[in-house]
């Protein structure tokens, strides 16, 4: 009986310093890992945006799809930005960030989080720009924030009314890139929730 | 053992990647570039050194019969604050990509056997270098592993274009080129040790991983 209350005691004591630390870390953190949250997503949501974007400000959601407004300095709203899912992914849940003109047209298409294959799947969904180490090495790297995908780059100047894969000339189409065709309808379907969802806004 | 040699002996002569062969998880899931694998190399240093030296400082108050549990509760913490600290300051890629792999590190065997084989029978500072050279010595690991996979797979160095018109070869940045990598990492490692056998004139012999260095089931 001893030993069972010895040993009770001197594990629920390593617990409890335990978990006394924890939330010293966590009351420490909270504020910075919030603004670091906050901050990725502002970042992103500007490579979607127009240039002249001074603030973004969320705006409501529809259908599970958020949307962000985006002003200029002088306040006025002048696109916003809509986050699409898609669980069609090869890996599962895919989100991709679409920014929108005020007359509904795609200004610009990137996928946050993914979970597709490396150098299959992600040739749909990354914008990585390859640098060269000599160049850096030389200094004459320069440094590219939004580099070009030609999948997720067929999206865009076009209007947010859907779309679907193909290479006929009936409707909207995008070609889809050989190797990489399931990641290809994730990134199209997360684009067609956000033309649905926009679609809604629009009706009322 | 002087406290250089306790630090050394996990980089080189007792990798816990190459020679113990011990955290093969999060070796083959990681390495698949350079950068990836030095991330998750130095958060697990960080995790390593921690436990080591808490582990060693209550080794005589925890008794014998729940040790397990209360190393892995220690183990737990850090690794939980690592991953609260990695949320808040660490870029926003990094955490993204070493994200799910942050949790993994409380079940690493590294961290739990360093613990039992180590920390609970050594002093505070010993047990930390131990668990410095055994963090060191599994990022380099991991580090040269991520490499070579990388430059084999689209000829880049972390994220930089080393050989324009790389012919990509994909199969190295999967899992099956983590196995491929490793396994001659491992022959070329036992290749070393033999020539150096022979040099010294002795038969080679596989290192010991025998019960004198590990005390998990003779207490």
């Amino acid at each position: 009986m001893k030993e069972i209350l010895r040993l009770t005691l001197s594990i629920g004591l390593v617990c409890l310093i335990g978990g006394a630390a924890l939330a010293y870390v966590n009351v420490k953190t909270d504020g910075p890992r919030q603004e670091a949250a906050a901050k990725t997503l502002v970042d992103s949501l500007k490579l979607v945006l127009p240039p002249e974007t001074a603030s973004t400000t969320k705006a409501a959601s529809v259908d599970g799809v958020d949307f962000y407004d985006a002003q200029d300095s002088a306040g006025r709203t002048i696109a916003r930005a809509a986050v699409g899912s898609s669980s069609l992914g090869f890996g599962g849940e895919m989100k991709v960030l679409v920014g929108l003109s005020p007359d509904n047209r795609i200004l610009g298409v990137m996928v946050t989080e993914h979970n597709e294959t490396p150098g299959l799947g992600t040739k749909a969904t990354n914008r990585k720009a390859q640098k060269s180490l000599w160049d850096v090495l030389a200094g004459k790297a320069t440094e590219d924030a939004f580099p070009p995908n030609a999948y997720l780059d067929s999206f865009t100047d076009r209007p947010a009314t859907g779309f679907s894969l193909g290479s006929d000339s009936q409707g909207q189409t995008v070609q889809a890139i050989s190797g990489a065709t399931t990641s290809c309808k994730a990134v199209l379907d997360a684009v067609n929730a956000v033309c649905r969802a926009v679609h809604t806004t629009e009706g009322r | 053992m002087s406290y250089f040699q306790e630090f050394w002996k996990g980089i080189w002569k007792e990798n816990p990647v190459l020679v113990l062969m011990l955290g093969m998880c999060p070796t083959l899931a990681v390495s698949s570039s350079a950068k990836n694998a030095l991330g998750m190399g130095l958060a697990t240093t960080f995790v390593l050194v921690g436990s080591n030296m808490v582990i060693s400082m209550v080794r005589k108050v925890v008794p014998d019969k729940v040790r397990i549990p209360c190393y892995i509760v220690i183990i737990a913490v850090f690794v939980t604050i690592v991953e609260m600290l990695m949320a808040a300051y660490a870029p926003a890629e990094l955490n993204r990509t070493l994200g799910i792999y942050i949790p993994l590190i409380v079940v690493n065997c590294i961290v739990l056997g360093r613990a039992e084989a180590f920390a609970s029978k050594n002093g505070v500072i010993a047990s930390g270098l131990d668990g410095l050279g055994m963090g060191f010595g599994f990022t380099l690991a991991l580090m040269a592993l991520g490499a070579v996979r990388e430059f084999l797979a689209e000829g880049t160095l972390f994220e930089l274009q080393v050989i324009p018109g790389w012919e990509p070869f994909m199969l190295m940045k999967l899992p099956p080129g983590a196995f491929i990598v490793l396994g001659f990492f491992l022959a070329g490692m036992n290749l070393l040790k033999i020539r150096q056998a022979r040099r010294e004139g002795k038969k080679y012999t596989p290192p010991e991983i025998d019960c004198s260095r590990c005390n998990i089931c003779n207490r």
